[in-house]
């Protein structure tokens, strides 16, 4: 087959699916676009109260540094599920077109990826209403949100994968990342953690993108090159895992599905 | 004449586990035993070409193996080792009539999102809708979305996309169990276009009197194996004679 027409196919492919898989998801609901960003706003407006007015949290700038967290933690657990189910969602189109494959997981955790973006300029709003200042330094963020996307992208790859065999895994990842979401400091900052568990909180990637993007966005905490480059690193080679993985097994897995 | 497909001691066998064992529970129960898997060949030494710009008919019962030829193909399907297929030109990377097909979109939407499936880029799609709309003899619908279509409307819509596409070699599996006999005239007539254009056809068909009429060649497949490639009629006759 012609190599420039397969290249320029399976990008238009993906940028149609991931539209379509963006516009499906409250297609037809009244609020349409808005409930993506009313979701992660309702579970920031309950933290945020419990935060402030139970536990007397009063960091500078906490509102910024939740709304960042929740955020960023509500697009890896929403790409990270609809990636998952990329590959057994499309049973149909799968058994019956020749597509690569791949399309399907990358344009299902693309399209939760539109969704991060408007989420961002909900943060943005916000982040004028509170004063927040601006430094050079934020433009650090930038590769963290690509980080957080291709981590997303390669853990969804590998769950799409495994999820065809044990079917389980729908089940746990669920669980995962119900636990995840107190395991990873989305509510609390990294310096609240005791210096013994930290080593063990880095090792789960999120943490690392949490705490980074909020040190340099809201300014909170120590940010180190090393740190930077193991954040940025993790999410590298869990995505090229991602992509290992599921052309290693995809062939297999279209005929078991 | 040059080929358009030529296919070379094809074989597929698929594994089939002996017991399925979907979930972890049932994975840990029976760890100890040994999974036994069972071999199935369903494709057993294939050899044939088809030429360029033939009309060549597939036909076989139920479970004879003619679809699963057809998704080797296509690609969708990796034939064991030792097979070779070789396509020479692009080929319609679909199977059936309306994959990808969203009941939920529009008729209009649909269409784009369909024709883009099967390789067509944005522009062509704009270019060609108003015949595609004409040909489905849908312009009133175009706006409803396809939960609403009868299933004879989806059908008339997904071929008139579908005959639009450019690709050298198409592959039809079934085409026309659906649709009524002014439709299939109409599809007809279309493949005798695509005929004239050099464009190869396969079509995988349950219907005899369409086979006699348009293919040059047609193959039978039964249990696995090829057991006769050439003259339509013939191969009919042969198919009529397995009962």
């Amino acid at each position: 087959m012609n190599q420039q027409f397969e290249l320029s196919y399976t990008w238009r492919l993906f940028c149609t699916l991931t539209w379509t898989n963006f516009k499906m998801r409250y297609y037809g609901s009244i609020l349409g676009y808005i409930w993506s960003l009313l979701k992660p706003l309702a579970l920031f407006g309950v933290l945020y109260i419990v935060f402030t007015m139970f536990m007397k949290q009063s960091a500078p700038h906490y509102k910024l540094f939740l709304l960042l967290g929740i955020i960023l933690w509500n697009f890896f657990v929403e790409a990270t599920t609809a990636g998952m189910n990329g590959f057994i969602g499309n049973y149909t189109l799968i058994r019956k077109v020749y597509l690569p494959r791949i399309i399907l997981v990358a344009s299902a955790v693309s399209s939760a990826f539109l969704g991060l973006l408007f989420n961002l300029l909900i943060f943005l709003v916000f982040a004028l209403i509170d004063g927040l200042s601006w430094h050079l330094r934020m433009l650090w963020f930038f590769p963290l949100i690509i980080a957080v996307y291709l981590l997303a992208m390669g853990i969804g790859l590998i769950l799409s994968i495994v999820v065809v065999k044990i079917r389980d895994t729908i089940n746990l990842w669920e669980v995962a990342v119900q636990l995840g979401f107190w395991l990873t400091p989305v509510m609390y900052p990294m310096s609240s953690v005791p210096e013994k568990w930290r080593f063990y909180v880095y090792l789960n990637p999120m943490s690392g993108i949490l705490d980074y993007s909020r040190n340099f966005l809201v300014g909170t905490g120590q940010v180190t090159p090393i740190g930077y480059a193991y954040v940025i690193g993790i999410s590298l080679v869990l995505f090229g895992l991602g992509v290992f993985v599921f052309k290693w097994k995809e062939a297999e897995m279209t005929e078991d599905l | 004449m040059q080929p358009a497909i030529t296919v070379k001691n094809l074989s597929k066998t698929f594994r089939l586990p002996g017991e399925r064992r979907g979930t972890l529970r049932e994975r840990l129960m029976k760890f100890h035993q040994r999974n036994e898997v069972k071999a199935r060949k369903t494709l057993d030494d294939i050899n044939f070409e088809v030429m360029r710009g033939e009309f060549f008919g597939i036909i076989g019962r139920n479970g004879s193996g003619k679809s699963t030829l057809l998704k080797i193909l296509a690609g969708i399907y990796l034939p064991d080792k030792g097979s070779e297929v070789t396509i020479h030109g692009r080929i319609a990377p679909m199977l059936e009539l309306g994959v990808g097909f969203n009941p939920e979109l529009t008729g209009r939407e649909n269409v784009f999102l369909n024709a883009t499936i099967m390789g067509m880029t944005r522009q062509e799609v704009v270019e060609r809708y108003e015949k595609i709309v004409h040909f489905a003899e849908l312009e009133q619908f175009m706006e409803l979305q396809v939960k609403h279509y009868s299933s004879g409307m989806s059908v008339r819509l997904a071929f008139a996309v579908a005959m639009q596409v450019e690709s050298p070699i198409l592959l039809l599996d079934e085409v026309l169990a659906v649709g009524d006999f002014v439709f299939a005239e109409k599809c007809f007539a279309h493949f005798e276009e695509c005929r004239k254009k050099g464009r190869t056809i396969i079509l995988v068909t349950h219907d005899p009197s369409a086979m006699e009429r348009f293919a040059d060649r047609a193959m039978l497949i039964h249990q696995s194996r090829l057991e006769a490639i050439g003259n339509p009629h013939e191969v009919l006759q042969k198919y009529h004679a397995l009962g």
